[in-house]
């Protein structure tokens, strides 16, 4: 509860002021790799990493996360399809994934998994119409449901919130 | 530029994350790798596996097991394997690869066929990596003929009633009629496409008129003109002469395949005999068909356990270095399939450098015992590690009951094509009692000798199985009711073997293996069995026989009369053309010769 009290309230806040537009669409996109690839530690060790030392929102990328969970699951099939076309249905690319196969920590990733290639390739592959969707996405909200929404109850309680002052450690700044 | 762009406050943060992710991996590894090893051995094994303890040595880069056991899947009471503690000296480098390399296994107080304090739980066969090795066992051990063994007397040969439709000669016999008759439309259909008649007749024609030409008359065009004309005509009668040369070849290999196919109805017309005999139901009195009755599926039940090993050993080590496509792991999410990317000169996914292990033999009730065993070189990519792997085991158990035990085998997975060879030999086993098909007796063999060879190639088998009991004993089954003459006659034969001496051979391949089962007893039972009912055996036999001849040989003889025929044809219209062909070259070449002789007038010679 504590936790997810803590991510509305990043969220919220980010969504607000925290953060330039850019910011927030890039933790977005960061953190969306962690929900759509599926999980390994490495990868997301990586991830979070990325996370805490890049200057991007933080609690953006617990939003990309959350958001892209479902998409993760849903789209599996299609992971599943692409990481065997180029894992097994592209054979010039096979000298390639085996020198990464026998390089160390890669293969920790478990990229030799047609559903972790698949998302993994996507996710790059989408990565910056992401970000610029999101930055757009971004702008039209503060533009329009912004302000409303900062006058609300709701959001003056949230950020009332002791938990608060944690997240301030990680803003973008 | 670097200040916007990393948050550099966030560092002891983020180290402070890394630690505890650290932390909690050291505090969970233990946990984490017995759940492993469990879930692993499990998937691998079809059976239950337990592990009392599993502890990471990260200073000492090892691992230990502690109360490992596999539980035997056949018999949950009992495990197939159990180690009181195993220690595996790793090569840490290979994990940053996701390799597992073991420098070196020690394994101490390990047990073969011990029985467990509780029953384990059943394991879904179909969940178990070894569910296809266990089907390749299977489907040898189905492809395996054994005789059933028929010891009654002979009835009447009025009983046999042949159909028709079940004699494979007659099948084979109407297959090659047909094949016959296709043949013979198929080569005089290439035949009329020689065009043969055109060419001989434009021969014949020139010939005709070059019979006529005179040289003196005709001046240097007229002869030139003729000259070119008898080359062309030399020349098509040599093309066509070509073409006849190509349809000799193709009636030599139709002729070819239509004798396969005579051949083949005297194999099929042994199959016809085969049936006959068999609703006869006549008495086996063939020694090695006896033997293989009494021990072929005792034969066939050892040889099915040692090709399911190597199906395992081919399963989890396959030869080559081709990408390896396995289900990717189990998940929320799906799985996938992981595909993995072996390369020369790299270290394989898994490598056991070498393994010892201390065994006791015999169960839970062994203790004086003496046996180790030794594994070099077991790696799932045989063709990156470039080695075979061996492995040999020596032992002796002393006390009331002696025996001594010699295995050794290697595997070579390194090239395109696997080669499984193990031996051993074990002295002084106590042989479990077996009840003899077909026949009212059991044999109690005591303590003997057994040997095991065995090679597998490719999809090439070769192995024997010897088995020596000096000490044999017969028991009539208690439920058998009255004896038989037969049945006293086999008590009398039994009674007088002191010594039991089995040898089974098993040769062909792994789809169609063979096995021949060479036995003192089934040369005593046969001999028995003949002099008792043997005339009358050979007789109905040769009744089977003569009825069977009868129903099949006209047809059988009217299509090698056809094949012949084809054959015939074949030989006559390539004979014909070519001597046709031959007559009209010859003709030819004679006109052209005769003008080079010739001179032009004035006397000048060409």
């Amino acid at each position: 509860m504590l936790a997810i009290l803590k991510l509305i309230q990043s969220l919220v806040k980010t969504l607000h002021s925290e953060g330039s537009p850019a910011q927030i669409a890039c933790g977005m996109a960061l953190g969306a790799a962690l929900g759509w690839i599926p999980f390994n530690l490495v990868t997301a060790l990586l991830i979070f990493v990325l996370l805490f030392l890049l200057n991007v929102s933080f609690g953006a990328g617990m939003l990309g996360w959350a958001l892209a969970v479902p998409f993760g699951f849903a789209l599996d099939p299609f992971f599943d399809r692409l990481g065997h076309w180029l894992l097994i249905g592209s054979p010039g690319l096979t000298p390639f994934w085996t020198r990464l196969a026998n390089t160390p920590v890669v293969p920790l990733t478990n990229f030799n998994n047609t559903v972790v290639l698949g998302a993994l390739v996507s996710w790059l592959v989408l990565f910056v119409p992401l970000v610029l969707l999101l930055r757009w996405a971004v702008v039209k909200y503060r533009a329009t449901l912004g302000q409303k929404v900062m006058q609300s109850k709701f959001y003056k309680a949230l950020t009332a919130s002791k938990l608060y002052n944690y997240y301030r450690l990680f803003r973008p700044e | 530029m670097l200040t916007r762009l990393f948050r550099w406050k966030a560092v002891v943060p983020l180290v402070v994350f890394l630690g505890v992710v650290c932390l909690g991996w050291l505090l969970f590894a233990d946990m984490l790798g017995r759940r492993a090893v469990i879930a692993v051995g499990t998937k691998m094994t079809g059976a239950e596996v337990d592990l009392a303890a599993f502890h990471v040595h990260l200073l000492r880069g090892s691992v230990e097991l502690d109360g490992l056991q596999v539980a035997n899947a056949a018999d949950l009471s009992r495990n197939s394997f159990e180690a009181g503690q195993m220690v595996l000296d790793l090569d840490p480098a290979a994990l940053f690869e996701k390799k597992l390399v073991i420098d070196r296994l020690a394994a101490t107080g390990v047990r073969i066929g011990a029985r467990r304090r509780t029953p384990a739980r059943p394991i879904p066969k179909v969940a178990a990596d070894s569910a296809s090795a266990l089907a390749a066992a299977k489907a040898f051990a189905s492809k395996v003929s054994v005789p059933l063994l028929r010891l009654t007397p002979v009835d009447s040969i009025k009983a046999l009633v042949l159909d028709p439709s079940q004699l494979k000669s007659l099948q084979a016999a109407a297959a090659l009629q047909r094949r016959s008759d296709s043949a013979s439309t198929a080569l005089r259909s290439r035949y009329d496409s020689l065009a043969l008649p055109p060419v001989l007749d434009s021969s014949k024609a020139l010939a005709a008129r070059m019979a006529k030409f005179n040289a003196g008359t005709a001046g240097v065009a007229g002869v030139q003109q003729a000259v070119k004309d008898l080359n062309q005509g030399i020349a098509r009668i040599k093309d066509a002469e070509a073409r006849v040369a190509a349809l000799q070849r193709t009636a030599a290999a139709s002729a070819a395949t239509l004798s396969d196919g005579a051949r083949a109805l005297d194999a099929a017309r042994q199959q016809d005999y085969g049936l006959a005999r068999g609703l006869l139901k006549l008495p086996t009195v063939s020694p090695t068909d006896i033997s293989a009755a009494l021990f072929g599926p005792m034969v066939t039940e050892r040889f099915q356990q040692v090709v399911y090993w190597s199906a395992l050993a081919r399963k989890y080590m396959p030869a080559g270095m081709l990408p390896r496509k396995d289900p990717g792991p189990k998940r929320i999410r799906m799985a996938g399939t992981t595909v993995r990317f072996p390369l020369l000169h790299q270290l394989p996914t898994f490598l056991l450098r070498r393994g010892d292990l201390g065994v006791s033999f015999g169960g839970d009730s062994a203790r004086d015992y003496a046996f180790t065993a030794a594994v070099q070189g077991a790696t799932s990519d045989p063709a990156l590690y470039g080695r075979l792997t061996t492995f040999t085991g020596k032992g002796q158990v002393t006390g009331k009951s002696p025996m001594s035990i010699d295995l050794g085998g290697a595997l070579d997975h390194t090239g395109p094509v696997a080669v499984d060879s193990a031996s051993g030999i074990v002295t002084g086993i106590a042989l479990p009692t077996f009840q003899l098909p077909g026949l009212n007796y059991s044999a109690v063999p005591g303590a003997g000798t057994a040997s095991l060879s065995f090679t597998v190639r490719g999809d090439q088998l070769h192995g024997r199985w010897t088995v020596t009991a000096p000490q044999v004993s017969w028991v009539r089954d208690s439920s058998a009711g009255g004896a038989s003459s037969v049945d006293q006659l086999i008590g009398k034969v039994l009674r007088g073997i002191g010594t039991l001496s089995l040898q089974a051979d098993l040769s062909g391949t792994l789809a169609a293996p063979q096995v021949a089962v060479r036995s003192n007893v089934g040369d005593a039972v046969a001999s028995g069995v003949s002099a008792m009912l043997g005339q009358a055996a050979r007789d109905a036999e040769a009744k089977a026989r003569a009825e069977v001849d009868r129903q099949v040989g006209k047809q059988v003889a009217a299509a090698k009369a056809k094949v012949a025929d084809v054959e015939q044809q074949g030989n006559a219209l390539v004979a014909d053309a070519q001597s046709k062909l031959e007559d009209q070259r010859k003709q030819l070449e004679a006109r052209l010769q005769g003008l080079a002789k010739s001179s032009l007038p004035g006397g000048i010679k060409f």
